[in-house]
C-alpha cells in the first residue's frame, strides 16, 4: 500500500477530531415547565466544514400506519432518501407542497413502498390527501448532528469536534425556530436546557369514526 | 265635608263610594301589575334577544366556516394555492372561483403575515390582520369578529387553508343587514337594528319610521350601568337594550334591540278597558241596589219623622203601621207604645194640672195615681175673704171672676213663694197646705210668712183697686199645725189630693175668729204652730187667750200674728 499523504492527514484529523470529541445534551421544556418531545435539533458548525455524508447513511423512513405517519417530526441529512411505506390496508395519498419538496404519491396500498430524495433543505410538511388529520414534519439539514427529543424531552449528540456551534431547534408549535451558539469543549458534555414558548397544537382532529386500535 | 240633607243621598253615596273606590284601586293594581310584569317580560325578552344575536351569528358564521373549510381542504385547490403562491393573478382568478363555492358576502385570502393576497370587497391589505393573529393563536385555528367596509358592519370568520400546516388564512363573512335583522325579529319578536361605527342605523326590522326617529335619538341614550332604557320613538314607548361588538379596525358597533312597550301592553289594556266596563256596569247596578235599599230605609224613618211630628202637634191617636220585623218595625211598635203612652199620660196631666197644684200634680205623676192615704205632720192654712159680696153685688159677673181671679192668682204666688201648695179653692176662700204633699222643713214658720206675704200682696192688690175706683178687699186668715191624714180623695172619676183631719178644722175655725172685733187681727194661729215657727224663728205674736170652738171640746189657746222679726 503505497503512503498517501492525503490519507494519512485525513487519519490524523479524524485522530484528532476522535481526540477532540465533545457531546450536548439538549432538555427542552415549555412555559409549563413540561417536556417537549418530538422537538427537531440540530447542530450546524461554525467556521468548520460539515463532514461529508456516508451515502449509507442517507436513508431514514416514514410510515403510515394506523392511519397516521410515523414520526410526527424527523431530521434527514440533505440527500437522504425518505421512504414513504404504507403499512395499512387501507391505501393513501402522501403529499407535499413545500418547497423543499414538492412531491405527491398518489393513492398507494399496502405495503408499497415509495421514496423521496431530500435534496433542499428546510421544512417538508407531509399530508395524505384522504386523512385530513395526517401529518408529519421533515426538517431537512445539512449537518450530520441532529435528532428529537424523547418522550422526557431529552436528546444527546455526542462525538462533536470541540468548537463552536449553532444549535437550532424545531416544532410545529413554535412560531420561529428556536437558535443559539454554543461551544463545545473536548471531553464534556455541555448540557443546554431550551425552555420554550409553545402555541397551541392546532392539528386537525382525527375523524372519529376513522378506526384503528391506537385509539 | 259635604252635608247631606238627606239620609238616602248619604247611603247612597257611601254605598257608590265605597264601591267606586274598590273598584278603582282594583283597576289601577291590575295596571299596575301589568305594566311591571310587562317591563319584566320585556326585560327578559331583550336579554334572550342579545343571547339570540349571538347564537344566530354563530350558526350563520359556523355554516360559512365549514364551507369554507370544505373548500379549503380540496387538493387541487391546496395545490393551486401553494404553486401559484407566486403567482398572485391565478391566485386572485382561482380565489374568485372558490369564493362562488361558498354563500358569503364576504370573502378574502390572506397570508401568514397577515397581509390580504384577494379579497371580494375592497378592504386595506391589514384588514384581518387582528382576526386572523386571534386565529393563528387559537387551538381551533379559528377565529370571528366584526369589521366594517364601506359603513357596512359584516360579521367575519377566519379558517385556515392547510397544505397539510396552515399556508394561509380564509375569511369568510356575512352582512349585518334589513335580513339579519329580520331574522332575529322573527325569532325573537323584538325589534333589532344595527348602527355602524359611525352611529348610523343601517339596518332594522323596525319600520321606517320609527327607524329615523331611533337614528336621531338612540346616540343620546346614556351608555353604561343602566342596561335596559326607555326611550320614546314615534308616539310610542320602546325598552331598548344596547349590545356592543368591537370592529376589527377599531370602533364598534351596535345591536339595538326594542321592544315596544304598547305593543306588549296590549293585552293588558285590553283587560284594563274590560275591568273598567265591569266595573261602570257594577257601579250602575251598585247604584240602583243601593237606591232601592235607601229607599227601604229611608222611607219609614221619614215616616217615622212625620209621626213625631205629629205626635208633637199633640195628636196621638194616630198609630203608624210599619210592617216589617227589623229594627225600625221595633222602632215603630215602640213609637206606637209611646204615643198611647203620651195620650194616657196627657189625659193625666191635663186633669191634675187643673186640680191640684204643680208639686203634686209632679207627685202624683211620679208615682202613680194610687196616692194613698198616709199621716203627715202640716200646717193648714185657711184664707176667707171678706167684703167681695158686697163688692160683687155691684159688678158684672165677668167682672166679679176676673177680679176674684186676680185675688186668688196673687194669694196662690203668695203661698207657692214660701214652698205652699194651694189645695183648693173653696168659692173665695183658699186652702194652702205646708208640710204636704211634699214633707219639708219649718213648715209652721213658712205658713205664718206666706200669711205676712198675703198680707202685702192684698195691700198691694187693694191700691190698685183704688186706682181703679174699686172699694179695698180685706181677708181673715187661720193657720193651725197638725197630724192630719193626707192622700187622694175623691169618687172613681175625680180625686182630688188633700188633707182631712180635726186638726184641719180647728186651722179653719181659727179663721172664722178673725171676724171677732175684739181680737182686732186678720191672722191667728194655734199654739202648736207657734211653739213649732219659734223653734225655727222669731214671731211677734200677741196672746189673744183662750177661745172654744165650734166642734171642739177643749179650749184653744190662739195667737195674733204681728209680724216678723
Ligand atoms: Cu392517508
Amino acid at each position: 500500500m503505497p503512503f498517501n499523504p492525503l490519507k494519512l492527514a485525513a487519519l490524523l484529523l479524524a485522530t484528532a477530531g476522535w481526540l477532540g470529541a465533545g457531546g450536548v445534551t439538549v432538555t427542552a421544556t415549555d412555559q409549563k415547565n413540561e417536556a417537549v418531545p418530538e422537538l427537531v435539533v440540530w447542530l450546524d458548525p461554525l467556521g468548520a466544514p460539515v463532514p461529508p455524508a456516508d451515502p449509507a447513511e442517507l436513508a431514514a423512513t416514514v410510515e403510515q400506519f394506523n392511519e397516521e405517519f410515523d414520526p410526527y417530526t424527523i431530521a434527514v441529512r440533505l440527500g437522504t432518501k425518505v421512504e414513504f411505506p404504507n403499512r395499512d390496508d387501507v391505501q393513501h395519498h402522501v403529499y407535499s407542497l413545500s418547497s423543499p419538496a414538492r412531491f405527491e404519491i398518489p393513492l398507494h396500498g399496502g405495503d408499497e413502498t415509495e421514496a423521496v430524495v431530500m435534496d433542499q433543505t428546510g421544512h417538508v410538511p407531509v399530508g395524505c390527501n384522504i386523512h385530513d388529520w395526517m401529518i408529519s414534519h421533515i426538517i431537512v439539514v445539512d449537518t450530520p448532528w441532529f435528532g428529537t427529543t424523547d418522550e422526557s424531552g431529552r436528546l444527546a449528540l455526542t462525538d462533536l469536534p470541540a468548537g463552536p456551534y449553532k444549535l437550532t431547534a424545531w416544532h410545529p408549535r413554535l412560531r420561529k425556530t428556536d437558535e443559539r451558539e454554543i461551544n463545545l469543549v473536548a471531553g464534556e458534555t455541555l448540557a443546554v436546557p431550551v425552555e420554550l414558548r409553545l402555541r397551541p397544537d392546532r392539528r386537525i382532529r382525527r375523524a372519529p369514526t376513522a378506526g384503528g386500535s391506537r385509539y | 265635608m259635604i252635608r247631606f240633607r238627606s239620609f238616602r243621598a248619604a247611603l247612597l253615596t257611601l254605598i257608590l263610594g265605597v264601591v267606586a273606590v274598590a273598584q278603582v284601586s282594583t283597576y289601577i293594581i291590575v295596571a299596575n301589575v301589568n305594566r311591571v310584569q310587562a317591563e319584566r317580560e320585556i326585560e327578559t325578552d331583550l336579554r334572550h334577544a342579545v343571547s339570540a344575536f349571538s347564537r344566530v351569528n354563530e350558526a350563520q358564521t359556523l355554516l360559512l366556516a365549514s364551507s369554507a373549510k370544505a373548500v379549503a381542504s380540496d387538493f387541487a385547490f391546496r395545490k393551486l394555492f401553494f404553486e401559484s403562491a407566486d403567482d398572485l393573478r391565478t391566485l386572485q382568478s382561482a380565489f374568485a372561483s372558490a369564493s362562488n363555492r361558498i354563500n358569503a358576502d364576504l370573502n378574502a385570502w390572506v397570508d401568514l403575515d397577515g397581509q390580504v393576497i384577494a379579497s371580494s370587497l375592497p378592504v386595506p391589505d391589514e384588514a384581518f390582520m387582528d382576526v386572523v393573529f386571534r386565529a393563528d393563536e387559537s387551538e381551533e385555528a379559528e377565529a370571528s369578529g366584526y369589521c366594517e367596509i364601506n359603513g357596512q358592519p359584516y360579521s367575519v370568520v377566519t379558517v385556515p387553508i392547510r397544505a397539510p400546516i396552515i399556508v394561509g388564512w380564509w375569511v369568510v363573512g356575512f352582512r349585518i343587514d334589513e335580513d339579519f335583522a329580520g331574522e332575529l325579529q322573527a325569532q325573537t319578536r323584538v325589534e333589532v337594528s344595527f348602527a355602524n361605527r359611525s352611529g348610523a342605523i343601517i339596518a332594522s326590522s323596525l319600520p321606517a319610521a320609527t327607524q329615523a326617529a331611533l337614528e336621531t335619538n338612540w346616540r343620546r341614550m346614556s351608555t353604561g350601568s343602566v342596561e335596559i332604557q326607555n326611550l320614546r320613538l314615534a308616539e310610542n314607548d320602546y325598552k331598548i337594550s344596547v349590545a356592543r361588538a368591537p370592529l376589527e379596525e377599531g370602533g364598534e358597533i351596535a345591536i339595538i334591540l326594542q321592544f315596544s312597550l304598547d305593543e306588549k301592553l296590549a293585552p293588558a289594556r285590553r283587560l284594563g278597558r274590560l275591568i273598567l266596563f265591569v266595573s261602570i256596569g257594577g257601579l250602575v247596578v251598585a247604584t240602583l241596589l243601593a237606591g232601592g235599599f235607601a229607599r227601604r230605609l229611608s222611607r219609614p224613618v221619614q215616616r217615622l219623622a212625620e209621626h213625631t211630628r205629629i205626635i208633637a202637634g199633640g195628636d196621638y191617636g194616630v198609630r203608624l203601621e210599619l210592617k216589617r220585623d227589623d229594627e225600625l218595625g221595633a222602632l215603630a211598635r215602640a213609637f206606637n207604645a209611646m204615643s198611647r203612652g203620651l195620650a194616657e199620660r196627657d189625659q193625666v196631666r191635663d186633669l191634675l194640672d187643673k186640680n191640684v197644684s204643680p208639686e203634686v200634680a209632679a207627685q202624683l205623676m211620679r208615682e202613680g195615681s194610687a196616692l194613698g192615704g198616709e199621716e203627715r205632720e202640716v200646717s193648714v192654712l185657711f184664707a176667707d175673704l171678706r167684703g167681695f159680696t158686697t163688692l160683687s153685688e155691684n159688678l158684672p159677673p165677668r167682672e166679679v171672676v176676673t177680679l176674684l181671679n186676680r185675688y186668688l192668682d196673687r194669694m196662690s204666688q203668695a203661698v207657692e213663694a214660701e214652698g205652699g201648695v194651694i189645695d183648693k179653692f173653696i168659692g173665695d176662700e183658699v186652702m194652702a197646705l205646708f208640710g204636704a204633699p211634699l214633707a219639708g222643713t219649718n213648715s209652721a214658720l213658712r205658713a205664718i210668712r206666706a200669711a205676712l206675704g198675703m198680707r202685702t200682696a192684698l195691700a198691694a192688690l187693694n191700691q190698685e183697686l183704688a186706682t181703679e175706683g174699686h172699694p179695698p178687699l180685706a181677708f181673715g186668715i187661720g193657720i193651725n199645725t197638725a197630724p192630719v191624714i193626707a192622700g187622694n180623695i175623691g169618687s172613681q172619676r175625680r180625686l182630688n189630693y188633700s188633707v182631712i183631719g180635726d186638726g184641719v178644722n180647728l186651722a179653719a175655725r181659727l179663721q172664722t175668729q178673725t171676724r171677732n172685733p175684739a181680737f182686732n187681727t186678720d191672722l191667728i194661729i194655734s199654739a202648736t204652730t207657734l211653739a213649732l215657727a219659734l223653734a225655727d224663728g222669731r214671731v211677734l205674736t200677741r196672746d189673744l187667750g183662750t177661745v172654744t170652738v165650734k166642734g171642739r171640746a177643749q179650749e184653744s189657746q190662739i195667737y195674733a200674728v204681728e209680724g216678723l222679726e
